[in-house]
């Protein structure tokens, strides 16, 4: 068995000579030139000369060449692991995404129920009474007095208002964090502010009040605050 | 790939994760030291591996989690043993039977034109 000297010439030879600089290659090539080493000195020869001997066997360019693999080696496992730890991830955004997608209750029925004719689509700009050209927020759907209104989808009654002016009657119902509906010139309205209602609830029925020209229910749907065209969530189903 | 005073570098070039497999898979734990000194005796010195061959194909191996290792403290200086873990035993079964059907293979082709050469 080398002693401690020994050994510490070694691992001299190795850091000076070899120039090995990674702990774990170090580490390892101490035990195996001692060895080497041990083996030699049993055959007979001395220390100094084994230690040598086995430097010429075991040349810098060797153990350069181990230390080079060793840490393309752990490169490589670094990066796996990184790709692993990244896909993951990525997977599990992609995952919430979906989810959250999923979650988002989007008013996606009509707000009346039957066959129903849109008389002015979301976008136009259009004629109101003050001459005006003005973006319009929502849909108006043909509606006679007293036709029946639906909530788009399952949420809470944000606000009911009762006036005679713009909106006339009109509801706000917050879905959910991302989405609102608003249904306007209602004749009269059945929930109130704080009212849970379900997809589908009767909520109020159609009117005339308000900023009004016709007999028609005002429909619109707000995501994240702004004003979207309603017609692209109703699903067009064949019912 | 390795020095190898009898064989090409391109014959035996593929074989050596496989050497290593079987020899874990018959002896438990080695240390790389043991490993080159056993394949030297048990080839009468045809195949030696070297260590720039050796220590890089031990830790990809290590690094595709078919050998765990093992450090023991031994006489001032720390020894590294390689062993096989459950998935490396199973790659050593495969890695061994694949070689020994090559081998077979091999042996097939050549008698047969030896025997075509015969004729």
């Amino acid at each position: 068995m080398l002693n401690e000297n020994q050994i510490n010439q070694v691992i001299t030879l190795l850091k000076e000579e070899n120039q090995i600089t990674d702990a774990m290659v170090l580490e390892e090539m101490i035990d195996h030139f001692c060895c080497s080493i041990e083996k030699k000195m049993i055959l007979g020869i001395s220390f100094e000369q084994a230690i040598s001997e086995t430097s010429k066997e075991i040349s810098p360019d060797e153990t350069q060449t181990i230390e080079t693999h060793i840490e393309k080696v752990n490169f490589r496992i670094r990066l796996k692991r990184k790709v692993k730890s990244i896909s993951a991830v990525a997977a599990t955004l992609v995952l919430l995404m979906v989810i959250g997608a999923d979650a988002q209750i989007k008013p996606d029925i009509p707000p009346v129920k039957g066959e129903f004719n849109i008389t002015s689509k979301y976008g136009t700009k259009r004629d109101i009474s003050d001459q005006k050209m003005k973006l319009h927020k929502g849909i108006d759907i043909r509606a006679k007095i007293g036709t029946p209104i639906y909530a788009t989808a399952n949420g809470k009654v944000n606000e009911v208002n009762f006036s005679n002016k713009g909106y006339g009657n009109k509801i706000v119902i917050s879905h959910d964090e991302i989405y609102e509906t608003l249904y306007a010139h209602l004749s009269s309205i059945t929930v109130k502010a704080n009212d849970l209602v379900k997809k589908g609830d009767l909520i109020g029925y159609s009117g005339n009040t308000g900023l009004s020209t016709g007999p028609h229910l005002h429909y619109e749907v707000l995501k994240n605050g702004t004003c979207v065209n309603p017609e692209i969530f109703i699903e067009t189903s064949d019912e | 790939m390795y020095n190898c005073p009898m064989y090409s570098k391109e014959l035996l070039k593929g074989t050596l994760k496989t050497i290593v497999l079987k020899l874990l898979s018959e002896q438990g734990k080695m240390y790389g030291y043991e490993i080159t000194q056993h394949v030297k005796s048990a080839t009468a010195g045809k195949v030696l591996l070297t260590e720039g061959a050796l220590y890089p194909t031990l830790h990809k191996l290590e690094a595709e989690g078919f050998l765990r290792t093992e450090k023991i403290t031994f006489g001032g200086r720390i020894r590294k043993y390689y062993h096989l873990t459950d998935s490396g035993k199973s790659a050593a079964i495969t890695k061994i039977n694949e070689f020994e059907e090559f081998i077979d293979t091999m042996k097939f082709i050549f008698n047969s034109k030896l025997s075509i050469e015969s004729k």
